[in-house]
């Protein structure tokens, strides 16, 4: 589920636009939103974005890049 | 060519709301659209001007959501789904085809300084609203 957020958010998503996710079976969460988009030398989108968790009540953060492949999914970077 | 140059840096930062999807209108042929709102985003640091960087990051997310099929570029189709398909030629610099984002924002920086009319180095908000009138025109 997250995954999918994430992709979604990295394929659609305007900058600073947050995609939601939601597992019922844990009660985990989170958000992933674009904070800034680029391209590379190849014209290879890169976006990087901040991510929100909450586990067990508790809420973490998290900020990484990911990058388009040729097949269209993003790739995490870091 | 300057009133063109004003037209395309009002559409650039205009385009606000542009969403990543080709089925949603350009946020310039909104009747609703608000150039005031369009700007208050566009400055994200909040300082009451647009500096380059705020414009390109502006810039880049225009050309992200254009980009359909994410190639990487801006094809004729695409670039329609804009404002100002009329300025295709002016942008495809090389010639091949489709529009890269170097040369998307080397036209569109051009019109930055067009519409930055006291020459500041920045767009005040009634700089973009001027020129969004302008285009209105």
């Amino acid at each position: 589920m997250a995954s999918e957020a994430a992709q979604r958010a990295f394929e659609q998503n305007n900058t600073g636009q947050s995609s939601v996710w939601q597992n019922p079976d844990t009660g985990n969460s989170g958000t992933v939103t674009p904070t800034r988009t680029y391209q590379i030398a190849n014209g290879q989108y890169c976006r990087e974005y901040k991510q929100s968790i909450v586990v067990g009540g508790e809420q973490h953060q998290a900020y990484g890049t990911a990058c388009r492949q040729p097949d269209g999914t993003w790739q995490i970077q870091s | 060519m300057r009133t063109t140059s004003i037209l395309i840096v009002a559409a650039a930062v205009a385009l606000t709301g542009l969403a990543s999807r080709a089925a949603d209108a350009p946020a310039t042929h909104d009747p609703k659209y608000d150039p005031r709102a369009a700007f208050e985003q566009t400055d994200t640091n909040h300082d009451g001007v647009v500096d380059h960087e705020e414009f390109q990051q502006r810039l880049t997310d225009v050309y992200f959501g254009a980009d359909v099929n994410k190639d990487g570029f801006l094809d004729p189709k695409e670039l329609t789904a804009l404002s100002f398909p009329e300025d295709f030629t002016t942008d495809d610099k090389d010639k091949d085809g489709r529009v890269s984002m170097h040369e998307f924002f080397r036209v569109r920086f051009r019109s930055f300084e067009d519409a930055d009319l006291d020459d500041d180095g920045v767009l005040s908000r009634e700089e973009v609203i001027a020129a969004f009138e302008k285009r209105k025109r």
